[in-house]
């Protein structure tokens, strides 16, 4: 069972590393709230990362912890009412930069894997 | 108080982002022409556990540990008033062991180590002799004073096989059941310290009175002494620990 949980673990570490990156650059455009955040990527994704709240808010408070973003109640232009807008920091875009590059050697180990080129194969 | 303030304001603070995001959602939901009730079903389901939610954001504020060792203090403090006597002989044994040891070693120390204040050092062997026998006394106080507290913690675990049993069966991890366990044990070497540290000043005291060169604070002996048990008492409380977290759920409710 402990190597199962384990398993588990090391699966939403991936995930999570990566949904931190996707929330920084979200973040890019400009302050947002959480729904607004998960909309986003669900969005542009065409649906195909069906936002998890369960797992969107707690990244959120964990990047605000780590420093990479701030959060602050504000009033939403298109309507009366207030949410908690969360923004990128300095730290939070050199962050994204780091995790990018991360990302981008993980992709590629991966693509010489799956579609080796006819020169390396 | 101030973190307790502090922590209730992220509490409501967090309370209400969830809340406000809901309610968005379910407005959205109901503009996509779902009837009321069924927007809020729809939004709940999107939104998934928020209980469960809750519980991760609070882990990823970093306070989930000190939550939860606070919580097992408490409950080891409410142990120990539904059966003082349990605690009582777990302290006193301890607090015996302590004064003992550092009483005893206080003497050797002076007798022992220090260059006695005599004329003729070497014909004093006999003396060396009788302080490494009282030495010896103090390391068999010291081993009582574990051995006590192994007993005391065994008896403890052994007494709460079946509610250990039902904390594992409703999920807990065997770690917590560390916890709880080490938690309690450490609480009562804590107790058994202070008072034992205590009592051992006041003995030192008295001590002094009847023999030179035999400090009351002497601060090395005491933190020796202490440190040396509170590893002991940690070593003494890990089995039963360990026999306590693999108890099988099974088992432990099937008995009685």
């Amino acid at each position: 069972m402990s190597s199962m949980t384990k398993r588990a673990q090391q699966r939403t570490d991936l995930l999570q590393g990566t949904l931190d990156m996707l929330i920084l650059r979200t973040l890019i455009y400009g302050a947002a709230h959480g729904h607004e955040i998960g909309k986003h990527i669900q969005r542009t994704t065409n649906d195909f990362l069906q936002m998890q709240h369960g797992s969107l808010y707690p990244a959120l408070h964990r990047l605000e912890q780590r420093g990479w973003v701030v959060s602050k109640w504000e009033m939403a232009p298109d309507r009366n009412r207030e949410f908690k807008y969360y923004r990128l920091t300095k730290k939070g875009r050199k962050q994204l930069v780091v995790e990018e590059s991360k990302w981008k050697r993980m992709a590629e180990a991966v693509a010489r894997v799956m579609w080796p080129t006819a020169e390396e194969s | 108080m101030r973190w307790w303030w502090q922590l209730n304001k992220s509490e409501a603070d967090l309370e209400r982002e969830l809340r406000c995001d809901l309610e968005l959602e379910e407005e959205q939901q109901r503009a996509m022409g779902l009837p009321p009730e069924e927007a809020r079903h729809a939004a709940q389901r999107a939104f998934g556990n928020d209980v469960l939610i809750k519980e991760q954001i609070r882990e990823a504020w970093g306070w989930v540990p000190f939550d939860h060792s606070f919580e097992d203090l408490r409950y080891a403090l409410r142990q120990f008033r539904r059966s003082p006597w349990f605690a009582f002989t777990g302290m006193v044994v301890l607090a015996v062991g302590v004064g003992v040891s550092v009483a005893i070693f206080g003497f050797v120390d002076a007798a022992l180590l220090e260059p006695l204040p005599y004329r003729n050092p070497s014909r004093l062997m006999l003396h060396r002799f009788a302080a490494c026998l009282v030495g010896g006394f103090a390391l068999v106080a010291l081993l009582l004073g574990v051995i006590g507290l192994y007993g005391v913690t065994a008896y403890a675990v052994s007494q709460r096989t079946r509610e250990i049993g039902v904390r594992m069966a409703l999920g807990a991890q065997r770690s917590s059941v560390y916890r709880l366990v080490l938690g309690q044990a450490g609480l009562l070497t804590a107790a058994g310290l202070a008072i034992g540290l205590l009592c051992s000043v006041g003995t030192s005291m008295l001590i002094r009175k009847l023999l030179f060169s035999v400090q009351a604070w002497d601060v090395a002996t005491l933190t020796t002494v202490a440190f040396v048990l509170a590893l002991a008492s940690l070593a003494a409380s890990l089995q039963p620990a360990h026999r306590a977290a693999s108890v099988d759920p099974v088992q432990a409710l099937r008995g009685e």
